[in-house]
């Protein structure tokens, strides 16, 4: 009996040991060891994905009684919207020629070439810590690690692990997740955080703000574009209240994401590739 | 045996099927319960205690692994966790349908708080009192609720299993 103790602490002891490894290799997003997630998720993957789509379905079967109601009075106001926009679009087009031509004058190069992949989300987070979630494109698809993911409404996070069919994408509200941004209108940069309190409500902060930086709320934040990370101005999300702490030198405020991350459906991965330095002359 | 692994396997992975994919139209409060947790509890009230932990350490693993970060810190816990409960379950009277019940309480609570001290406390998030009350607390009930469902099927599963087998489910 004592002889058989000794063997399940051994056993328990090496197992112990076995995880801490594991925990320590897979902690880095672009370990190698992190094939064996594989196990899991390659089987799992057409299953995520065919009850992801049946459950969509009865969404809409549920909401379609409900949408009929507000319809009418949608359309008639996106009819007002498009006209307006098609207003703007003719000054776009206008903009982007001379931009072009601008550009061409001062010999400019483009920064980025941008490939964009577009991806379902099969699975939101499982448990209950983290703003993590699945989407159905891995790295068959040339997903990578740290591309931007972004969907209509501005910037949604980046893909921090990848396995062979599918990929997780971590959010910008996930309290793991930092975003070097700037302020739409005063061009100042701050730092987009992910708060544990906040991201239940969908939520982020930004943090560590200077006294002389002047944030208001309605002020609109956009990506920096100075970690490389994500490319420069896509929309983040709009300050929603700035919060003073008495006696504390640097502030911070909170800001309403653009996407509606309770109701995120599809995405799209950016493939951002530097141009290549041959085509320099 | 190879067909008992067999099953066990097919449990955890639909287990990890209906967490990731069912689970999310059924969130209360923004909260899901963790049913692979609930499922490894559960396996481990009818086990010897090394079957129980390495249950357990599956079941933590495939929960690692849906979650998307760092592999083993689930794992870890559960194991401990499935480890202990296995030691003492022969001493329980488990027609009383409250035990499970209690058990996946109090493990969901020991599980969820080593997780959060592993993963938030040590790197410096301290919103504790928030944690507790917004995530830990209404995922151990959620949890606890789960298994009048999981319970019965579990032992029955484990039932069927052993006629094949002639392994005997402490019961």
């Amino acid at each position: 009996m004592r002889r058989l103790f000794g063997n399940k602490l051994f056993i328990i002891s090496l197992v112990l040991v076995l995880l801490f490894v594991l925990a320590a290799m897979t902690a880095s997003e672009n370990s190698k060891l992190n094939v064996i997630r594989n196990v899991i998720s390659v089987p799992l993957k057409p299953l995520q994905t065919g009850i992801n789509a049946i459950g969509g379905k009865i969404k809409d079967v549920v909401n379609y009684f409900k949408d009929i109601r507000t319809t009418k009075a949608e359309n008639a106001e996106l009819k007002l919207k498009i006209r307006e926009m098609e207003r703007e679009l003719e000054k776009v087009h206008r903009l982007e020629k001379e931009n072009e031509n601008l550009k061409k004058l001062l010999s400019f190069k483009e920064q980025y070439t941008q490939e964009i992949i577009a991806c379902n989300i099969i699975s939101k987070d499982a448990g209950n810590w983290f703003e993590i979630f699945t989407i159905d494109r891995g790295s068959k698809d040339g997903i990578e690690v740290d591309d931007p993911v972004i969907n209509a409404d501005g910037l949604v996070g980046r893909v921090s692990r990848v396995d062979l069919l599918s990929s997780k994408v971590i959010s910008i509200i996930d309290t793991e997740s930092s975003v070097s941004a700037r302020l739409s209108k005063t061009r100042d940069l701050v730092i987009l955080r992910g708060d544990a309190q906040l991201r239940t409500q969908g939520l982020c902060r930004l943090d560590y703000i200077t006294p002389d930086v002047e944030v208001s709320v309605g002020d609109k934040v956009e990506t920096s574009g100075l970690n490389s990370l994500y490319p420069k101005g896509i929309m983040i999300g709009e300050v929603i209240q700035v919060v003073k702490n008495e006696g504390q030198f640097d502030y911070y405020a909170i800001v309403k994401p653009s996407v509606d991350f309770r109701r995120l459906e599809e995405v799209a991965v950016i493939k951002t590739a530097v141009e290549g330095e041959g085509d320099n002359e | 045996m190879r067909r008992r692994i067999l099953v066990l396997a097919l449990l955890v992975y639909a287990a990890c099927l209906l967490q990731s994919t069912v689970f999310g139209y059924i969130e209360i409060l923004r909260i899901r319960p963790n049913l692979l947790l609930v499922l490894a509890v559960t396996i481990s009230l009818i086990r010897a205690n090394m079957e129980a932990a390495f249950m357990g350490l599956v079941c933590g693993l495939a929960m690692d692994t849906l979650i998307g970060r760092t592999l083993g810190w689930y794992g870890m816990c559960l194991f401990l966790v499935c480890f202990a409960i296995g030691m003492i379950n022969s001493k329980l009277y488990k027609e009383n349908p409250l035990i499970p019940i209690f058990f996946v309480f109090v493990s969901s609570l020991t599980v969820e708080l080593m997780y959060y001290f592993i993963n938030f406390f040590l790197r410096g998030y301290q919103d504790f009192g928030f944690v507790l009350t917004g995530i830990i607390l209404p995922e151990s009930l959620y949890n606890s609720v789960l298994t009048l469902f999981v319970y019965p099927l579990v032992l029955q599963l484990y039932k069927k299993l052993d006629k094949y087998n002639f392994v005997h489910t402490r019961l």
